[in-house]
């Protein structure tokens, strides 16, 4: 029973993964914008939400 | 997440070529809104701009306070030092500034929104002050990454061709109090706009504006290198000179007195040796110095460019100088002498001048004058004075080497590039290549081999008959560790491809192959993709960008994916191993040539057809030999077993585990009760061990047998089956190839995990044994017809998903990628099917 339960555990979890992989493919994260010299309010605020 | 990172992942969104978007987005003080204050910390911007604003107050650590905009917006007025000032929104964005609540949000130990007391501020103040950054430019192959590499400590790819940084890349790192942030920019030999990449380089100094740019030359070929420095010169931005490669010139025998040359030129000079890492605290330092203005060699000089043109200069420069918006981030001498020099880049910049048609009208009479009055195109005229203001210089400050420099270069090349040797040792060298990744690999795999092995047997004594030990074993040790036994082969073959990139011989390779290349319609430059696609095809398509022809560049892009990658390798050597043992080497590089020769046709039929264009003329430089540094070819070699074994332990690991439930699911209930009854049985019985261990396996065996013919796996195949039938490939084939689309590795793990669970003999087998037991009962020969087939297959269907994101990030458009992926699956499916059908006639 204890093999089953962890057997299924991995199985789910890989499928998260893969679900997560495709998501990724089809809605790449944005890259957020930010500074070059230090990081500013409006990019800090944009990084905080 | 650290700053540092945060800095990292916005630098690197932002140099992408190309891009839209804005590089830096600091605090500026155009964006504090009516009634806000902020505090200065740094002042870009140019020249009389600079000198201007300076004066007027606005230096480092004083409070702005915004009164007001103007009705329409701007100009907007400000309060400094008790006195009101206007200036216009293009001028207040080069003046970065820091507020309260960034401050708070900086510091966030404190309270969002507390209150900062002017004191902390103002140090706060100081330490944005002390940030620099530095962009890295010089000629292609002067060193630039290797030094980039030594000051960060970074691991960027270094090689001996033109043309390795093909992005520009970023690293931040801190001296005494000092955050120095380096950006490796791609190697260009002037900034004259003519390719994407010296566009780039100029527009990153012009719109970035980096405190000091350093100009990295290679010290033993100073004429060329500081060609791009005049041009530096007339930008009139802080520059400083790394001499690199500065043990080679003296090694020569060549001598050069850098401090007067420094003096000369207005720009410090530092000797360093990049791969050596020396001197790099004097250019750190030096860097340091010249940011806080304490340089005493640093000043701004004029390269006379002859009577006329030095005067058309001046009746240029007032009328520049009337655009405060151009002119605050662009000297208006350089911008007169590139009008001179018929730059369309900056003539369009131009257009939004107030007076575009005056200065426009001026430059076209100005240029006939001098063409007349020199009887050269202006821009030769201006060439040519750079190169009399550099062998001026260096006439009184270089002395060359008593012997020809490059002698061992040349007696090294006359038979490398010899027109008869050329061809067979560079084939020679191909053959090396293979014999060592097949036959050299063999013994570290075995190893390995033998290690999965045995943690199988362990796993099979820890744990008692079930679900898991199933998982485990079958799929993840199975199916990974099929994987991991080709590393040894993947590293060989990447320290051949790093050897002909660190010695110098790929642009060799790429010299004699030029001619061959031009007779399929594509550029000499081409065959460097080509080969570092051998690798991996990914960077291969990206490096496709040191091609500067469009047409050219796109269609080497599409024909990368014929070479075959190391991903395609472990099935290679697994097939050839297990069907064609007797010449595994040839059979390899049998199998790569006819990738290349598949390139070759393709590159052919398109050129005539979707890629009908000029070519471009073969301009390539032949860098020296250098012996490759051992330490970066075997960095490079970690770095890659690495990656390698990130994707065993992610993509890999994640397929198997989902192939292995596809493979085991719908489970029998019945059965799966009458076989643990049974071996409960056996356990029970008065039986040997050794006919306890016997039994066991083969019931356990029949049952994975059962379930694998009623899964869900066997399902799929059979539905793909009559598609893959034709080309000798039954559904197990036909599922590992669909799965090999995410990552090619993953093939074999798929056959891995379906070999395993369809096993029927009683001892643990590894897929390499399963497939040569095929091999060795066939007795019709049509398994050796369609090993071979699913070789081809393997070859030419669809690129991994990777390729085809970077092939779209290349070309800019999903056209491209999709008639990539439907063109090489139809191509694979139908020489797979014509070799199959062919082979099974004649057998």
């Amino acid at each position: 029973m204890w093999q089953e339960i962890i057997t299924y555990g991995i199985i789910v979890w890989a499928l998260y993964k893969l679900i997560q992989s495709v998501y990724e493919f089809f809605f790449p994260k944005k890259q957020k914008i930010g500074c070059s010299t230090g990081c500013s309010k409006s990019c800090l605020l944009k990084e905080q939400n | 997440m650290s700053r540092t990172n945060l800095r990292k992942e916005i630098i690197d969104f932002f140099i992408l070529p190309n891009s839209n978007n804005d590089f830096s987005h600091p605090m500026k003080l155009s964006e504090l809104k009516t009634g806000e204050s902020g505090i200065i910390v740094k002042i870009l911007g140019h020249g009389e701009f600079r000198h201007r604003i300076t004066e007027m107050g606005f230096v480092r650590g004083k409070e702005v306070f915004v009164v007001r905009h103007a009705p329409l917006q701007d100009p907007i007025e400000y309060k400094i030092m008790d006195y009101n000032v206007s200036l216009r929104h293009t001028e207040a964005e080069l003046i970065e500034v820091i507020t309260t609540t960034e401050r708070s949000f900086q510091y966030n130990n404190q309270s969002e929104y507390s209150i900062i007391d002017t004191q902390n501020l103002k140090r706060h103040t100081g330490e944005r002050g002390k940030e620099i950054i530095v962009a890295l430019v010089g000629n292609p192959n002067c060193g630039k990454t290797t030094l980039f590499n030594a000051l960060s400590g970074s691991r960027e790819k270094v090689g001996n061709y033109s043309g390795v940084t093909v992005d520009a890349k970023q690293t931040t790192l801190l001296y005494n109090e000092y955050t120095i942030s380096i950006v490796d920019l791609p190697g260009t030999y002037s900034l004259s706009a003519f390719s994407p990449e010296e566009l780039f380089v100029r527009n990153f100094i012009f719109d970035k504006l980096p405190d000091i740019v350093l100009n990295v030359v290679d010290a033993g070929n100073l004429e060329r290198n500081l060609y791009l420095t005049t041009q530096l010169i007339d930008m009139d931005i802080k520059v400083i000179l790394a001499l690199n490669m500065y043990d080679e010139m003296i090694n020569k025998g060549a001598r050069l007195q850098h401090y007067q040359l420094a003096s000369m030129l207005g720009i410090p000079m530092i000797p360093t040796v990049g791969n050596k890492s020396k001197g790099i605290e004097l250019l750190l330092k030096k860097i340091v110095d010249v940011f806080e203005d304490r340089d005493p060699v640093v000043r701004h000089i004029h390269i006379n460019y002859g009577a006329e043109i030095e005067r058309s200069i001046e009746i240029l420069e007032p009328l520049i100088r009337e655009n405060s918006n151009i002119v605050t981030r662009r000297s208006p001498r350089y911008i007169a002498i590139r009008l001179l020099e018929s730059d369309a880049y900056i003539r369009g910049i131009l257009t939004k001048a107030s007076n575009f048609d005056k200065i426009h009208s001026k430059t076209k009479e100005l240029l006939k004058i001098i063409h007349l009055y020199y009887n050269e195109k202006p821009e030769t005229v201006i060439a040519d004075a750079r190169y009399g203001f550099i062998a001026g210089a260096l006439r009184e400050t270089y002395k060359e080497a008593p012997v020809n420099s490059r002698q061992t270069t040349e007696v090294i090349d006359t038979f490398l590039t010899h027109r008869l040797f050329g061809f067979p040792i560079f084939f020679l060298f191909m053959f090396l290549m293979f014999y060592a990744t097949f036959n050299l690999g063999e013994y570290p795999m075995s190893w390995i081999e033998s290690g999965i092995s045995e943690l199988g047997t362990l796993f099979s004594k820890l744990l008692p008959y079930g679900m898991l030990r199933d998982l485990i074993i079958d799929g993840i040790i199975n199916g990974t560790g099929s994987v991991l036994v080709f590393l040894p082969n993947i590293l060989i073959l990447f320290f051949f491809i790093s050897l002909m990139e660190d010695t110098g011989y790929m642009a060799r390779a790429a010299f004699i192959m030029d001619k061959v290349m031009h007779k399929i319609g594509l550029h000499g430059k081409s065959f460097i993709p080509l080969i570092m696609g051998f690798g991996c095809n990914v960077p291969a398509i990206i490096g496709s960008r040191i091609i500067e022809n469009r047409r050219d560049r796109f269609l080497t892009i599409l024909i990368t994916p014929f070479m075959s990658c190391s991903a395609r390798l472990p099935v290679y050597i697994l097939i050839i191993g297990a069907f064609f043992p007797k010449y595994p080497a040839m059979m390899l590089m049998g199998i790569y040539l006819l990738g290349i020769l598949l390139a070759i046709a393709t590159a052919l039929i398109f050129k005539n057809t979707l890629f009908k264009t000029v070519e471009a003329p073969f301009v390539m430089e032949l860098p020296p030999y250098r012996l490759p540094s051992i330490r970066v070819v075997f960095l490079n070699m970690w770095d890659k077993s690495f990656e390698y074994l990130r994707k065993v332990g992610g993509t890999i690991l994640i397929a198997v585990i989902i192939i292995w439930a596809l493979g085991y699911f719908p489970k029998n209930n019945e059965s799966e009760k009458q076989l643990k009854l049974s071996l409960h049985n056996i356990e029970n019985s008065t039986l040997s061990d050794l006919e306890k261990t016997r039994v066991t396996d083969s019931l356990i065996n029949s049952y994975k047998l059962e379930i694998l013919s009623g899964s869900y796996l066997k399902k799929i195949g059979e539905t793909i089956e009559p598609v893959m039938a034709p080309a000798g490939m039954d559904w197990k084939l036909g599922i590992s190839v669909i799965t090999g689309i995410a990552a090619k590795e993953v093939i074999i793990s798929t056959m891995s995990v379906i070999y395993q669970l369809e096993q029927t003999s009683v001892h643990q087998k590894l897929l390499q044994e399963n497939l040569a037991f095929i091999a060795q009962n066939d007795k019709t020969g049509k398994a050796s017809l369609q090993a071979m087939a699913f070789l081809i297959f393997v070859l030419i269907y669809f690129p991994c998903i990777g390729v085809v994101f970077t092939v779209k990030n290349e070309t800019r458009s999903w056209k491209y990628p999709i008639f990539l992926v439907i063109y090489t699956t139809i191509l694979a499916w139908f020489l797979a099917v014509l070799f199959f059908q062919v082979g099974s006639l004649i057998i």
